[in-house]
This record gives structure tokens, sequence and C-alpha cells, in this order.
């Protein structure tokens, strides 16, 4: 008899950037897995939104599930029988060895030609030096780089210097693939950078789902428009309905739609929401010539602020029904989307009960309305199929870890991609923001366009009113998570 | 603008400071500012917290900020006007009306428009002709929409009766959904 201690298995698998796609498997692997009773829906959840196992925290969680499936609970795998045959733990344990194995060798001959020959990060990759906040020089650059060429992006662009910016950076790289978030570069760090970068001269050109998106011949998308205490509620209302106008789309009055037309649009009683308004349009997707109807539920926080309720449960049922939902109001400081005033609790759709993360706490009023504990994203069936989640308000990455958290947000959390802000943007400009978005989701837009449009009508807000310095800081208004595997990606050369 | 001007006028606007150290460079600001510093002043109140907010209302008060905006308002540059009605928007200072009702025959439809947002703000039913005559005349339709949504706001018959007159006219449909919606705020105060 033969075993595996849990550190064995975690460092033979997740050193030098070992990663494994869960969706790719040989099958004698996944035949070995299924012995063991472990499903494909089990090693999604270990992967999270990227779909990949990688790093000690994945691997970790993969070898306490054989652990306890592979007859005691004993810390210890066991790998070989008696009479020294594989089991089925062995085959796992052999079978994604040469996964990673074979992984490595991809990484390091594509995206990690972008670190080979550069001393400092060479001694990353060895574990003799991490690099952090202070750092300088040509690693920091590539490093730096081959982040912006994937989407992680810091205003102060790749200058060779490890600031706050970088930090940032990283820390998000690190939330989106599982790993421990520290803002710091080390051999696991690096090694899925290696992993999920495209080779020198290529960026990566991030896309939603639009093939699934459109395979049913319909577009469902929700704007919501959240409640603010400084009036602007009613500008972003008219923004939205003028956009719409300008766009071409028609509000549908349900009662004069004949019933074909009516489930043709997804109008039927289980879906229609009395409480929200709906607007259509046609358009043909280009790259297969299909006719796609687009329809658009419009909700909107009571004018007075004073029960956000009825908004609230629009929003929670464009969750569970929507492909697309698209808010647009306070990040009610971290908490989550909010259709009534600060300090009323009916109108907080909570994601993160606690709040920001990073940036100031909830203040009083509004911790009394809500729980720590609590997050509606339990309560939300999610669809099945895929969803694009977009959180236009202040600082929205803080609802991130809830967002990708399967435990909290079910098995929606991977497969769906989200679009959050990075620092506080300013409401007044929202209306135009949401109608953007909503734009881009029916032309097959790239994240690299669609974030770089959106960060500009932010940019131009800010400098129309001679805030430079903010301005300078919007470059970057937007990022995004789990779009990273997405079937609609391209690499492109960069010039 | 001064290069210590400027300096408390990044400090005042950075998100990253410490509260205290921006409520210190406001209220400088507000001895020592220019009328160039109540743009972004105007930008930074309609987007703080309470505390930073209040502040920084007394120190657009101590720079006259309703009257530079108003003369903004004269301005022969549409973008000057817009910015300045908008600025004036989110003041909510009851002072502007008769700025905010001049700008509603504005040549510039969105500075028409944002006079009216601005006029929802302010609530005053001293502006209950001229909104509806914006309502029921205006050729813009956001315009329109605008005028309605400041008279949903003003709890006159007057008023209510302007948007059902209104709602039967009005040619365009997206306008008639907030005619509707402030037809609506009539139903609300009347059940509350």
């Amino acid at each position: 008899m033969a075993g595996v201690q849990r550190n064995e298995f975690v460092q033979r698998l997740a050193d030098r950037g070992g990663y494994v796609v869960v969706d790719q498997l040989p099958s004698e692997v996944q035949s070995a897995l299924s012995q063991v009773g472990i499903q494909p829906q089990d090693l999604q959840r270990i992967a999270g939104s990227d779909g990949v196992i990688r790093g000690n925290t994945e691997f970790e969680a993969l070898f306490r599930e054989i652990d306890r499936r592979d007859g005691r609970l004993d810390q210890q795998l066991t790998t070989r029988g008696p009479s020294g045959e594989l089991t089925a733990a062995g085959r796992i344990y052999e079978g994604l060895g040469q996964v990673v194995d074979a992984n490595r060798a991809r990484a390091a001959a594509e995206g990690g030609r972008r670190f080979t020959g550069e001393p400092s990060l060479e001694a990353v990759q060895n574990g003799q030096r991490l690099l952090e906040l202070g750092a300088t020089g040509e690693g920091v650059r590539r490093v730096q780089q081959a982040l912006s060429d994937i989407g992680f992006d810091t205003p102060s662009g790749v200058n060779g210097t490890y600031d706050a910016d970088t930090v940032r950076a990283v820390e998000r790289f690190q939330r989106e693939v599982g790993l421990t978030v520290d803002g710091r570069v080390g051999p696991e760090t690096l090694g899925a950078l290696a992993a999920t970068v495209p080779p020198p001269g290529e960026r990566l050109e991030r896309s939603a789902e639009y093939d699934r998106m459109y395979a049913d011949g319909r577009l469902d998308v929700t704007i919501a428009i959240g409640f603010d205490e400084h009036g602007t509620t009613p500008d972003r209302e008219r923004a939205v309905l003028s956009g719409l106008r300008q766009d071409g789309y028609r509000p549908i009055n349900r009662n004069s739609l004949p019933p074909a037309e009516r489930d043709r649009l997804g109008l039927n009683d289980e879906r229609w929401d009395p409480n929200a308004r709906y607007f259509h349009r046609s358009f043909t997707d280009d790259r297969t010539g299909h006719q796609v109807d687009a329809v658009v539920r419009l909700v909107v926080a009571p004018n007075d602020g004073v029960d956000g309720r009825e908004a609230r449960e629009s929003f929670r049922r464009a969750l569970e029904q929507d492909e697309v939902v698209i808010y647009g109001g306070h990040a009610r400081y971290g908490t989550g989307p909010d259709f009534d005033h600060l300090e009323r609790g009916p109108g907080n759709f909570v994601i993160d009960g606690q709040g920001n993360r990073h940036g100031s706490p909830p203040p009083a009023g509004l911790r009394q309305v809500i729980d720590r504990d609590r997050t509606d994203l339990r309560s939300v069936r999610g669809r099945p199929e895929y969803q694009l989640l977009v959180f236009n308000g202040c600082s929205t990455e803080e609802y991130l870890p809830m967002m990708r958290d399967q435990r909290v947000f079910g098995r929606n959390a991977g497969n769906t991609d989200v679009i959050a802000t990075t620092i506080p943007t300013s409401g007044a400009t929202s209306g135009a923001h949401l109608v953007r978005f909503l734009n881009g989701v029916t032309r097959r837009e790239s994240n690299n366009s669609l974030l770089a449009a959106q960060s500009g009508i932010e940019q131009r807000h800010r400098e129309r009113f001679d805030d430079q310095l903010g301005a300078e800081r919007a470059r970057t208004t937007y990022t995004e998570s789990g779009f990273l595997g997405n079937d609609g990606n391209r690499r492109v050369r960069t010039p | 603008m001064s290069s210590a001007i400027r300096s408390w006028l990044e400090v005042a606007l950075d998100w990253r400071r410490p509260e205290a150290e921006r409520i210190s460079a406001v209220v400088r600001l507000g001895e020592h500012g220019d009328p160039s510093v109540v743009l972004p002043l105007g930008l930074l109140y309609s987007e703080s917290g309470a505390r930073l907010r209040s502040v920084t209302a007394e120190a657009l008060d101590r720079l006259s900020a309703v009257e530079v905006l108003a003369r903004l308002l004269r301005s022969d540059d549409g973008e000057q006007r817009l910015r300045a009605v908008q600025a004036l928007g989110a003041l909510g200072a009851p002072t502007a009306l008769p700025s905010l009702l001049l700008s509603l025959t504005d040549p510039v439809a969105k500075v028409r428009e944002f006079a009216a947002s601005a006029l929802l703000a302010l609530r005053d039913e001293r502006a209950l002709p001229e909104l509806v005559r914006s309502l029921s005349q205006d050729p813009d339709p956001d315009v329109r929409g605008a005028a309605a949504q400041a008279l949903g706001e003003l709890d006159r018959p007057e008023a209510q009766e302007a948007l059902e007159r209104a709602a039967a006219q009005e040619p365009d449909p997206f306008t008639v959904i907030l005619i509707e919606r402030s037809l609506y705020r009539f139903t609300e105060r009347a059940a509350a």
C-alpha cells in the first residue's frame, strides 16, 4: 500500500503554476473521479468562475474531496493497493500530474516566454524573491504588460513601478484565478499569469458569451435604476428612455400584443413583471445573420425613495430570468443595489451584508437595516444558463467576492460574467452608461472596446467639471470578472 | 487658478485621502478660492457623503456659487451654460429660480432639459406656468419629459391637469411614460 500526503499532493500539482482545466480532463481521469464519486459539478465548484483548478487553496480543496471519498478521512490518499496496482485515487493523482506537466510546458512555451531571460522574474520563479509594492524595473514592467493584455490595466499604465495601482491589479488577477489575494507576485501568481496570458506580442480580447446569449433568438435584458438621495434618479430614468428612443426601441404594450408575439418576446404570465416597463427592438446578429429580439425590462426606484420593495423584487426576478442585468445607482458601501433611501431596509438587495471590505464601511443607519451575515444572493434561483451582470455604481468590485463564491451564488457563479467599477463613479452620467452597455451587448462588442467607451463617458464627465485627477483615474473605471475562459475570446496582435 | 488653490482642489477631490484632510481643503477653498473652483466643488457636492457635503455647501455659499453659476448661464457658449445649469441642479439652491426659469427658453435643448430637472429639485410652485409651457410646447421630447417630471413634484391641481392634457396629446411614447409616472405621483400622495 502506498499513499500521498496532502502537502505532497498540493506541491506536486500546484507548484510552478500547475493547473488543470476541469472540462478538458482526459477520460481516464474523468472515469477515476466518477469511480470515487466526484462529479463534474464538484470540480466546477472547486475551480470557481474561471473553470480552472490552480494554486494551493483549490488543490487542497480537491485533495479533501478525494480524501473524503477514498475510504478513510486520514489526510492521505491511498494510491496503490496491496499488490502495487493503482487505485482510483492513484489514477487521479498520476493523471492530474501528467496534465499539469503538459500545461506547465505549454505555459512556458507561450505566455511564459514573456518572463524568460529577465533575472528578477527568474528569481521569482525559483522562489528567491517576491515582486511587491515599491519594486521597480523590467520585471515589473513585464508583469504590468501581461496584466494589461488580459484586462487588468492600471490607470498609471505600464510604467515599471510596482505602485498602489499595480497592487490592486495583481489582487484582481489573484481573486479572478482563485489564488490567495495578497497583491504580491510570487511563483504561484507568476505561474498562473504565464498560463493565462498569450505569447509576447499578443493580447487577449475578451468578450461576453454572445453565442449563448443570442442562441434562442431573444436577448433578455434588465436595466435597473437605484435610488439616489441627491435627486438624480429622474435624470437617469429620462436618460435611459431617451437612449432607448435613439437606439430604435419601442415601448411594449402587452395588452395589444397578439399572443404569438407575446410568447416570442417571452412576456408570458410567468415572466411578465407588472412593475416594470418593457421595450423591444430587433437586430441582426452580424456573425450569423439571424434576427434577435432584444427585450428590455426597465426597473426604476420610486421617485420619493420611500419604499423600494417592488423595485427590489423586480431586480431579484431579473437575476433569475434575464441574460443581462445592468444596475445603475449607489453601491451602498458595498452592500448591494438599493432602491430606496439609504436608511430604509425593504429596497436593499443585499449582496454582501458586511459591505465594503476595502473602502469606507457602511454608516450606522445602513448597518441598522442590514444584518452583517445577510446575502440575498442565496435566495436567487440562479439561471443555469449564461448571464452577464453589470454593476454601475461606486466601487462595485466590492461585490465580487460574494458574487464569485459558489456557496453563495449557487451554480450561477461559474456561469456568470460580471462587470464592476474600480472607483467611485459619478451618478450623474450613469443613464448614458446604462444605455451604452445595452448598445454594446447587442453588437457583440468586446470588453476592450466596451469598457474603454464606458470609461470615456466617466472621464469626459470629470473633465467637464475640471476634476483632472478624477479624469485620470477614470481611464480604468471598470474591471471584469469571469471572462478569461470565454469561448468568444480571441488573441489579437499588439502593435 | 493659483497653485495653492489648485493643490487644495486636488486634495478636496481625491477620494483616496482621509476625509478630515479633504474637509480642511474644502474649508480653505471656501475662504480663499476663486470662481473657477465652483464647478469642481459642485461636482464634489453632488457625489459626497453627508459630512463632506455639508462642508462643501458652506464653501460654495462663501464663494457665492449661485451668482457665479447664474453669470455662467449668460455665457455665449452652450457647453458653459450646460455645465452651469447642471451644477445649479446639483446645488438645489432656491435663489437660482429666476435664472433657471430663463434657461427654460435656452436655444440649446440640453440646457432647457437640465433647467427643468433643476426645477424638479427646487419644488417651487412659482415655476408652474413655465413648466406647463415647456411640457406642452417644447419641440424636444427630453425637455417635455423633464418638465413632466418636475410637474409631478408640484402638489397642485394645475400641475395634474396639465399632465392629464399632455398625456392625451403627447406624440412621443417615451415621454408618455414619464408623464404617466408623474401622474401616478398624485395618486401616491393622495393615498398617503
